[in-house]
């Protein structure tokens, strides 16, 4: 994309973003309004049954649809968001993703410490369900790394409209990264079985870290494939 | 028998009509990158991307892409 279409691009995000506006304040107001229903509808009493049963089932249908119909706009307002930012060229999107799931794995170590010290609770007996939850919550930021990394659908940027550009290129390097992640994590779960065998809570405990391993390996091996190919 | 290699003309094809891989990139609906990653070997793009870049270029697949005797 060149400066001309970039710059283009990067204007109409504006616009749209400007329109957006709008648009959430009119799904602001259908809320206020199903709310106000939703109030009425449950204060009715005597012979008005059936109205306040009409009245509820009305407004949670729009609350349903304000909540469907805000997820898109949302979706929509964070890919203009990008697009006004960086000019939504799809050079710059790919790179601004591969940084950004960088930046996720990174920030999934803060999660793999508490991971790992309710896994350890966790398998040396001294903790219950609530510590369980939280050892498994850690693998959230993992997960959504590896389910990016996994991605082989192409797919292209639609003006206004998630999701990110995934292209043969793109696909190509997540399958490069997946290698790396398997490599890195069947040489951990090796050190991991070893170290399991004299202390077994370590088995458990260090499967937060594992996890987090592959996610961080897989987004580092992504995003310095896309730094290489960024130059020359 | 060997192994055929692939040999990569993209380069030479595109400074020949006088492109930039950007705008070559534009012409043929694919990322900048995808034209770098092919120049220099690090990504063998699939028939459909060989075949676009041929057409943006008005050049026979042949030129772009061969393989070695």
């Amino acid at each position: 994309m060149d400066r001309t279409s970039e710059n283009l691009a990067m204007s109409r995000a504006r616009a749209r973003l400007r329109r957006q506006r709008w648009q959430w304040g009119l799904l602001g107001l259908l809320t206020m309004a199903a709310s106000a229903l939703l109030a009425v509808s449950a204060t009715m009493r005597g012979g008005y049954a059936l109205f306040s049963m009409a009245g509820l089932g009305l407004a949670f249908l729009v609350l349903g649809l304000t909540v469907v119909l805000a997820f898109d706009l949302w979706g929509q307002r964070e890919a203009d968001l990008e697009a006004a930012r960086i000019g939504g060229g799809r050079d710059h999107v790919q790179s601004a993703e591969a940084l950004n799931l960088l930046g996720l794995a990174a920030f999934g170590l803060v999660y793999m410490v508490f991971g790992v010290e309710a896994a350890w609770g966790v398998a040396a007996g001294d903790e219950g369900l609530r510590e369980g939850y939280r050892a498994l919550s850690s693998l959230a930021i993992p997960v959504a790394v590896m389910a990016v990394i996994l991605g082989r659908k192409q797919a292209r940027r639609r003006p206004g409209a998630l999701p990110k550009p995934a292209d043969e290129l793109t696909i190509f390097f997540r399958q490069d990264a997946l290698v790396w992640a398997v490599t890195a994590t069947l040489i951990a779960a090796a050190v991991l079985f070893v170290a399991g065998l004299f202390q077994p809570p370590l088995a458990v405990a260090g499967m937060p870290a594992l996890f987090e391993l592959a996610a961080l390996t897989a987004a580092l091996r992504y995003w310095w494939l896309d730094r290489q190919a960024s130059r020359g | 028998m060997a192994e055929p290699r692939l040999l990569v003309r993209l380069k030479d094809v595109r400074v020949e009509a006088g492109l930039t891989q950007q705008e070559l990139a534009d012409r043929a609906g694919v990322s900048r990158k995808t034209v770098n990653t092919i120049e220099n070997r690090v990504f063998t793009p699939s028939v459909v991307v060989a075949l676009m870049l041929a057409k943006a270029l008005d050049a026979p697949l042949d030129d772009l892409f061969r393989l070695s005797d």
